[in-house]
């Protein structure tokens, strides 16, 4: 999925059809983007201030670690944008180390007022990946969206991107993104959907379903702030029915296992929580009736 | 635009404590010796002030001068912006103020005859910034490998500059030396308070005192005495 700067890009077609994923060992099934038909492990890893290390020779080999070990468990969507200070430049670092991995869905973003200076940025963000292409441009946070789609679409009519997509996070700009979901065919949309932030189930999930957008959830855990509030709070029943040992496993499973979200992207320092995170997805996922045991438990606790 | 303001402090933040942190740590093995030199001679230049004023005022000046400069260049710029792109249009900030400095340094006629009071609290606020604020890291729980260094880091080198605010004399010639300092002490006592509410005291602290400094000597009139 993932081309290095070594690698000829030779047709998107060709490339895009060829997903690394089917040799993972994990067990998890993969998830489907539905307009392409791209498969992909429902947890990827995101990279909001957790890869942010600057030019930290330790802290760029700790994440280096995460990458290799996410990697190792099956890999799949690897999250930045050029907002997130130097993540880009960390995935760089760790993906040369690995000799840029196939398994990796390499997923970004443009972020820029300035609709001009779009282009540039995604060349800049490419270098810092190291990479020929994304497999996944986003619109983040809606910023000069209109622009930037054009420019997204365009990418891809020239087979130079597989997927768009769109971003909001902190259950901002909902009204837009609905908009432009029922208005562009976008490939995904990434928004803020968890346990405690489930506003996008009213309308934009449903309406992610209808048009065959694939939904990605950020802050799964409310950047580590759910977990914190939840340690030592008694799981619910279903957990032990779902193999959950813990609250972090059993939030990322309550957000993959709603059919309008194949994916979604947690973020870490450390190995032992990425493995974690990655555990999550597989076993079996709660059910609809699960789920709502699931919420029951959380709004009594 | 206006989702900016529903956002809170920590959810503006691009980087964790420990890698804040970490960026002194990093500075102080970079450029060790300097971080044992730059205090040592900004306390010659404090106590040369005390026997000839006008020397040592110019002393201080300089040094501060050529602080905000590398802080500015190698802090700011090359250590602290790649986690913080914010910091890319606040370095030539730090420049400006150098070229303050050197200015103050260079033009005698900012020295002035100041009351007893306002040199021991000048004094103060120097001697603060040069010996106590290193000591911060071990009362935060970290170790002096990244203690925060006058002339090294922005925040002592911040707060040293505001003692001098009551050693020179001139409204503008104080404003020069308040005005920014204050700005960086109040955005990185908010940068401290997200990411670790107590360690925000230090810059909080120093930029009451360069409010009460920039209330007090606005009322007073430029050559006491």
């Amino acid at each position: 999925m993932l081309f290095s700067r070594r690698t000829l890009l030779t047709g998107a077609a060709a490339a895009f059809a060829l997903p690394g994923f089917a040799s993972t060992t994990d067990a998890a099934p993969l998830r489907t983007i539905p307009s392409t038909g791209a498969k992909l492990p429902a947890i990827g890893l995101g990279s909001w201030i957790t890869f942010n290390v600057g030019t930290d020779p330790v802290l760029l080999e700790s994440c280096a670690k995460v990458i290799a070990a996410f990697v190792e468990d099956g890999g799949g969507m690897i999250d930045s944008s050029p907002m997130y200070g130097s993540s880009q430049d960390t995935i760089g670092y760790g993906l040369e180390k690995l000799g840029y991995p196939e398994t990796v869905f390499a997923t970004d973003k443009v972020w820029t007022s300035t609709a001009d200076h779009g282009p540039a940025q995604i060349t800049e963000s490419r270098a810092a990946w190291g990479v020929e292409a994304f497999d996944l441009l986003q619109v983040h946070n809606l910023v000069s969206w209109e622009a930037h789609l054009e420019t997204l679409f365009g990418m891809k009519d020239d087979g130079r991107l597989a997927h768009v997509g769109l971003t909001t996070s902190h259950g901002r700009r909902h009204r837009l993104l609905e908009r432009v979901m029922r208005d562009y065919p976008v490939d995904t949309v990434q928004l803020t959907y968890n346990l405690a932030d489930r506003e996008a189930e009213d309308r934009l999930l449903p309406l992610a379903r209808e048009k065959g957008i694939a939904v990605i959830a950020n802050r799964p855990f409310r950047r580590g702030a759910l977990p914190r509030a939840l340690k030592g709070r008694p799981l619910p029943d279903v957990a032990q029915e779902l193999g959950a040992d813990n609250w972090p496993q059993l939030l990322l499973k309550f957000i993959i296992s709603h059919p309008a979200l194949p994916v979604a992207i947690p973020a870490t320092t450390k190995v032992a929580h990425m493995r974690e995170n990655k555990a999550a997805a597989t076993g079996p996922l709660p059910d609809a009736d699960m789920r709502r045991r699931i919420i029951a438990h959380f709004r009594d606790l | 635009m206006s989702d900016m303001f529903t956002y809170e402090l920590s959810d503006l933040m691009l980087f964790s404590e420990r890698v804040y942190w970490r960026l002194f740590d990093l500075e102080n093995t970079a450029l060790w010796p300097m971080p044992l030199l730059a205090p040592l001679a900004l306390l010659i230049a404090l106590g040369l002030h005390a026997w000839r004023p006008e020397a040592g005022l110019r002393s201080i000046c300089g040094l501060l001068a050529l602080a905000w400069l590398l802080v500015g260049w190698n802090f700011i710029l090359q250590r602290y912006a790649p986690v913080n792109w914010t910091m890319t249009y606040v370095g030539p900030a730090f420049m400006l103020q150098a070229i303050a400095f050197a200015f103050l340094a260079v033009r005698g006629r900012a020295m002035g005859r100041n009351t007893r009071p306002e040199r021991m609290t000048g004094y103060g606020v120097i001697l603060a910034a040069t010996l106590a604020y290193p000591g911060l890291a071990l009362w935060q729980g970290r170790t002096m490998a990244s203690a925060e260094i006058v002339g090294i880091a922005p925040d002592p080198t911040a707060f040293a500059s505001l003692g001098v605010a009551f050693l020179v004399s001139g409204r503008w010639h104080r404003l020069a030396v308040l005005a920014l300092p204050c700005v960086w002490l109040c955005q990185s006592a908010l940068t401290l308070y997200a990411l670790n509410g107590p360690a925000a005291m230090a810059p909080a602290l120093g930029l009451g005192v360069g409010l009460v400094g920039l209330i007090l000597l606005g009322k007073r009139p430029a050559n006491p005495e």
